[in-house]
């Protein structure tokens, strides 16, 4: 085990951690703000992912020109998804709704079947393939790349969160709906902006993600529970926390990669996750 | 009409419904016998659930695990060892039990709930899955094949039908069972459990050991039903067997049907077999579609609806409405 191995290991976690980071991020912020463990997270992601091979295969503008396109999109989808759906599935049984999202991810994934097939496809952009190398060390394009973005969207989000208006609005409704009511805040208009942001932060994972993966419809599930996980692991209700075990995961992930190889790397991180969901299951900065 | 006259009406639909079964397998067709058989092992596996999830009140979203060691188990046993398939289900059985007993005293102790549970369930199918997968002795991701041998004390047949009957016997033995807990101490207590936790523990019903007995015999039962499921298959996969959609199955069948009930489980697989049956003809009549997926997306829009709508189930909500006639009607309850 070089150090060259533990560098390239290192930084790729990093690299690795900003995605998985804003991926569970947007699962944090809807069972943060509206209550809701939103299993069909990474079904966003998977569809990200296929819309960027859909825009690669079948329009002239590239996939990332393309993709803030597609973020709006996502970011409407999100307001559609809350006002049609889980407006009404707010106050049923804790079981039911983890059943219902389930349901939504079936729906999702099995959709992604039957429009593009059972196969894998892979996602090759020329001027991604590209490897960098810094002395010894080679990084995919990619990489550096997906995690650019989603840094950049994580600072626009904290800044959103932070400073403006609405961002304000959301986590007052978060911390006491009732208050926030009273206030005279809409309250449903904020939720649905919440989840908007939260399908885009999915679908930007997704985008960061698709050069890096064999993309098939499976893919949906494997970052759902991922998403959880992440989410799970930063503390279920709390941004900062989820992006900070994205982080941990993404090194974790890698190091084992290098060490080992990726179905090893699974099996070890599902177990550590096994383990912390029973003794801290409120994760590191858990607020519930 | 007395409550004398009531029992044994009850018993002759029984035994004439048990007569129909018997004689199926001489009017039906191969794909059909398929069909059913299947629709009987998985009815039975939501009744396996059922035990955990509707009496006992603990919603696994990872019963797959259970499905899968049973399945494994039986096929190691039977396929590297020559042991006779019955002596590997009842070993998968208690390994799954084993895992279950863990799995719910884990549980009680640390108190993990709701969406914790859940994800808790899911990722120890998984860990399985991800651990056979890299098991070059458990077959990898290609599973263990069974070659069509006849072999009828190994429960080893070729043709369907035997194994028609088998399932069957599993299928009367989940009601049995199901039937016994509603009229025993065990769902009793469950019962005062689902409804407050709180009360039954201060009423000084052992809550942990109530979770952890319905848990472990619904494990060590969905064992089996994992051995009996891939000698009738011939065919273990780990993505099958240990599979999310596995677990969702036996969750939809037994939420459509009817948590906590004895006929609800069964009613909800067939109901779901008769969906996707039909919706599999439609595909192939239409063409082009991916019935599979097809199905399956069905499925999902049924999960939410039933979420939302009907989480109680169809055999309850029939019942109800039966209740509410009746009783407008001015007559006694239906017993």
């Amino acid at each position: 085990m070089t150090l060259e191995l533990v560098i390239r290991a290192l930084i790729n976690g990093i690299l690795l951690g900003a995605i998985y980071g804003v991926l569970g991020m947007g699962f944090s912020m809807v069972y943060g703000i509206v209550k809701l463990p939103n299993f069909a997270h990474g079904a966003f992601a998977m569809w990200g992912m296929y819309a960027l091979i859909t825009l690669e295969k079948y329009t002239k503008i590239g996939p990332y020109p393309g993709f803030i396109f597609v973020l709006l999109v996502f970011f409407v989808s999100g307001l559609f998804i809350y006002k049609y759906m889980f407006k009404y599935i707010l106050n049923i049984e804790h079981e039911m709704q983890i059943v219902f999202c389930l349901g939504l991810m079936i729906i999702f994934s099995n959709l992604a079947i039957i429009f593009f097939g059972p196969t894998s496809h892979l996602l090759t952009v020329q001027w991604l393939e590209k490897i960098i190398s810094f002395g010894d060390i080679a990084l995919k394009t990619a990489t550096i790349v997906g995690a650019s973005v989603s840094v950049i969207f994580v600072i626009l989000i904290h800044l959103f969160f932070a400073k403006t208006e609405t961002g304000k609005a959301i986590k007052a409704c978060a911390d006491n709906r009732r208050g926030a009511l009273l206030t005279g805040l809409n309250v449903e208009k904020m939720y649905a902006i919440a989840i908007g942001i939260s399908v885009a932060c999915s679908g930007i994972a997704g985008l960061a993600l698709a050069p890096l993966i064999p993309i098939h419809a499976g893919v949906g599930f494997e970052y759902a529970i991922l998403a959880c996980l992440i989410a799970v692991l930063g503390g279920a209700g709390s941004m900062g926390g989820a992006l900070v075990a994205g982080f941990i995961t993404g090194l974790l992930l890698s190091f084992q990669q290098i060490l080992y190889d990726l179905s090893l790397a699974i099996c070890i991180l599902y177990g550590i996750m096994l383990v912390i969901l029973m003794f801290r299951p409120t994760g590191i900065f858990g607020t519930r | 009409m007395n409550k004398r006259d009531i029992f044994s009406y009850k018993l002759m639909i029984g035994i004439f419904t048990l007569i129909l079964f018997l004689i199926i397998p001489f009017f039906v067709g191969d794909y059909l016998m398929q069909v059913i058989v299947f629709a009987f092992i998985t009815s039975y596996l939501c009744g396996a659930w059922n035990i955990a999830g509707g009496y006992g009140g603990l919603f696994s979203f990872g019963h797959a695990a259970f499905i899968g060691i049973g399945g494994y188990t039986t096929a190691v046993l039977l396929l590297y060892y020559g042991i006779p398939g019955w002596m590997g289900m009842l070993l998968g059985g208690l390994l799954s039990a084993c895992l279950g007993w863990l799995l719910s005293w884990t549980i009680c102790r640390f108190r993990i709930r709701g969406f914790y549970f859940a994800i808790g369930a899911m990722l120890v199918a998984e860990l399985l899955m991800a651990i056979v997968v890299r098991t070059r002795y458990l077959g990898r991701g290609m599973g263990i094949t069974f070659p069509p041998i006849d072999k009828p004390f190994n429960f080893q047949f070729i043709g369907i039908v035997p194994y028609y009957y088998l399932a069957l016997v599993f299928v009367c033995l989940i009601i049995l069972v199901a039937y016994l807990i509603e009229r025993s101490r065990l769902g009793w207590y469950l019962r005062a459990t689902r409804q407050s936790e709180e009360a039954s523990s201060a009423l000084g019903i052992n809550v942990t050991r109530m979770k952890v007995v319905s848990m472990t015999l619904s494990a060590f039962l969905t064992g089996v039903g994992g051995g009996i499921y891939v000698l009738a298959l011939r065919f273990c996969s780990p993505y099958d067997v240990f599979g999310i959609m596995f677990s969702v199955t036996l969750m939809l069948g037994t939420l459509l049907g009817g948590r906590a009930t004895v006929f609800g489980p069964i009613v909800g697989t067939f109901m779901l077999t008769a969906v996707k049956e039909g919706l599999t003809l439609a595909a192939e009549a239409v063409g082009g579609v991916s019935s599979f997926a097809l199905v399956l997306v069905v499925w999902g829009i049924i999960l939410c609806l039933v979420a939302k709508y009907l989480s109680k189930g169809i055999v309850p909500w029939v019942t109800d409405k039966l209740l509410k006639i009746s009783l407008l009607k001015g007559k006694e309850e239906i017993v």
